[in-house]
């Protein structure tokens, strides 16, 4: 006969109680405890095992044959990885580090509790300098004809009761005071004791001359109608610019969305990690760092416009068109150079540009298509793509193209000459007068045509959507 | 001598337990990482193995197994 233990039962009672405390009492870090504590439950486990085992032998009773069964082993080897898991994660608290969450007991067990932000006012003149500490909330401020700064707004607590949200309300008080001829508005949610996360949502309205310097943590910021120069710092935000007149610095360390509409100025929008970028009648130099995985729009730039990411170096002498690039392709109309660009994997279609063209790709496409009345110094080339350069009829120019393996294709008629050598094969010009042209690919085919208003061949598709699916098998796709 | 090596053959599994919560025990308070000390696992299902052959009659064919 084989006699059950007790341990198995006693061990689900345990976990019931667990959980049945943490869900009663959730302010208790039951987490942290079951962290620290959970290889004294193997040993109680163990120590019970083995005593019952002795009191079995002493009674003469059968034993088993083995103390612990294979499904008990599976269960240890599970508690001493869901165990180590939890000790490491408590002690490293990578979630701190990543920033992602201030405190996962009220991020868990917490409730949300809104208080509002009395309005306050200051009176600050024409156009005064503005101080903005607000570490976490969105934040709107718009500029006006006023001689004051006004603010109100709302704030949330997250905590574990009610009388936590009060007194991280209390602590959390909206100064606004002049000091040293600049208005300071200042949330104050550092002061907050405890693990209480307080954010605050303010609207603000500031004299139309005033300039501001804004500095955040996390949220949302929204700002229009101001004269003065901007400077906003967060380490994860959002941020809609619009119709600034003087200067704007973004600082941002992970945004999602920057987004600036009539600036007058010049913008530098700097940060690590970014999605999405829309910039549009900018009257100043543009200058972009960092890595922007979203879809890039720029429109209208008066001045340079410069993006440089460990990826990407562009520079571009104006920008009265527009430029719209995401990780797989580039796409430019009414581009005034002089054009440098250069990316590692990306097709580059550029149309009804001036001025001169470097371009370098390491990997992807390139299709040309110059503005029609003058020609400048064109150098483009790509390890592995294709090229297509569409020429004004009447041009004068002095073409070289080399394609290591591929082959060339010549619309153009008599100026150019064709020759392949080896897999290889290479265009050129038979005249030398004009500015110089100069396509090379490794791998490749390299096309030069007469260009006729057509839309170049390869231009990019609209994404097409391909599925497919397969119980068991492959699915090949040879050409997508 | 065969209930003692049953005997010995049941407790290997809740000695063992002990030793590995010890283990992570030691890790977590006294600065003796799991890393360096797992082999005392192997050091005590040796020992326990070995005091289970020794107890064995020499008649007896180890392993307990068909004759």
């Amino acid at each position: 006969m084989r006699r059950a233990s007790v341990v198995g039962p006693l061990l689900l009672v345990l976990v019931g109680g667990w959980f049945l405390i943490s869900s009663l009492r959730p302010d208790l870090p039951l987490l942290d405890v079951a962290a620290r504590y959970w290889p004294l439950l193997l040993i109680a486990w163990g120590c019970l095992r083995l005593v019952e085992i002795l009191v079995w032998a002493a009674r003469s009773r059968p034993l088993p044959q083995a103390g612990h069964s294979g499904g008990e082993w599976t269960m240890i080897v599970l508690i001493c990885l869901i165990g180590s898991g939890l000790y490491l994660a408590n002690r490293y608290r990578p979630w701190h580090r990543l920033g992602v969450v201030s405190s996962k007991r009220v991020e868990v067990f917490g409730r949300t509790y809104d208080f509002t932000v009395a309005e306050q006012q200051k009176p600050a003149g024409k156009a005064p300098r503005i101080l903005l500490e607000n570490l976490r909330g969105n934040v709107r401020i718009t500029g006006a004809d006023v001689e004051q700064v006004r603010v109100s707004g709302r704030k949330t607590v997250r905590a574990l009761e009610a009388g936590d949200a009060e007194r991280a309300d209390q602590q959390s008080p909206l100064e606004v005071s002049s000091q040293g001829g600049q208005i300071v508005l200042r949330t104050n949610q550092d002061r907050v004791t405890g693990e209480q996360r307080v954010s605050a949502d303010l609207d603000i309205t500031v004299p139309r001359g005033a300039s501001l310097e804004a500095r955040a943590r996390e949220g949302e910021f929204e700002i229009s109608e101001l004269a003065g120069n901007l400077e906003i710092s967060s380490d994860r935000a959002q941020v809609r610019l619009r119709n600034l007149g003087g200067n704007a610095r973004v600082d941002v360390r992970r945004s999602s969305l920057i987004r600036a509409l009539d600036v007058k100025g010049a913008l530098e929008i700097s940060g690590g990690q970014g999605e999405e970028v829309e910039l549009e009648n900018i009257g100043g130099t543009v200058t972009l760092t960092g890595s922007f995985y979203g879809p890039l729009k720029f429109r209208n730039v008066a001045k340079a416009l410069r993006f440089q990411s460990d990826r990407t170096d562009l520079r571009i002498e104006q920008l009265p068109g527009q430029l719209h690039t995401d990780l797989s392709v580039m796409t430019g109309s009414k581009l005034v150079g002089p054009i440098r660009l250069s990316t590692n994997s990306r097709d580059v279609r550029l149309e009804e540009f001036t001025g001169t063209l470097e371009l370098e790709l390491d990997r992807g496409d390139i299709s040309l298509r110059p503005a029609q009345p003058a020609l400048a110094r064109i150098g483009a080339r790509t390890r592995r793509g294709r090229i297509e350069l569409a020429l004004p009829v009447t041009a004068k120019f002095q073409l070289r193209a080399t394609t290591s393996q591929g082959d060339v294709t010549n619309d153009f008629g008599p100026a150019l000459q064709a020759d392949s050598a080896g897999r290889g094969a290479t265009l050129r010009s038979t005249a030398e007068q004009g500015p110089e042209i100069v396509l090379s690919t490794e791998r490749g085919s390299i096309t030069v045509r007469k260009d006729t208003g057509a839309p170049l061949e390869s231009a990019p598709q609209p994404p097409r959507r391909l599925e497919a699916e397969t119980g068991a098998g492959r699915v090949r796709v040879e050409k997508y | 001598m065969t209930s003692d090596r049953s005997l010995l053959r049941a407790i290997r599994g809740p000695v063992l337990l002990i030793t590995l919560g010890l283990l992570f025990t030691a890790d977590y308070f006294l600065n003796y990482p799991f890393h360096r000390t797992w082999p005392v696992l192997l050091i005590i299902f040796g020992i326990l193995k070995l005091a289970e052959r020794l107890g064995a009659s020499p008649a007896e064919p180890s392993g307990g197994g068909p004759a």
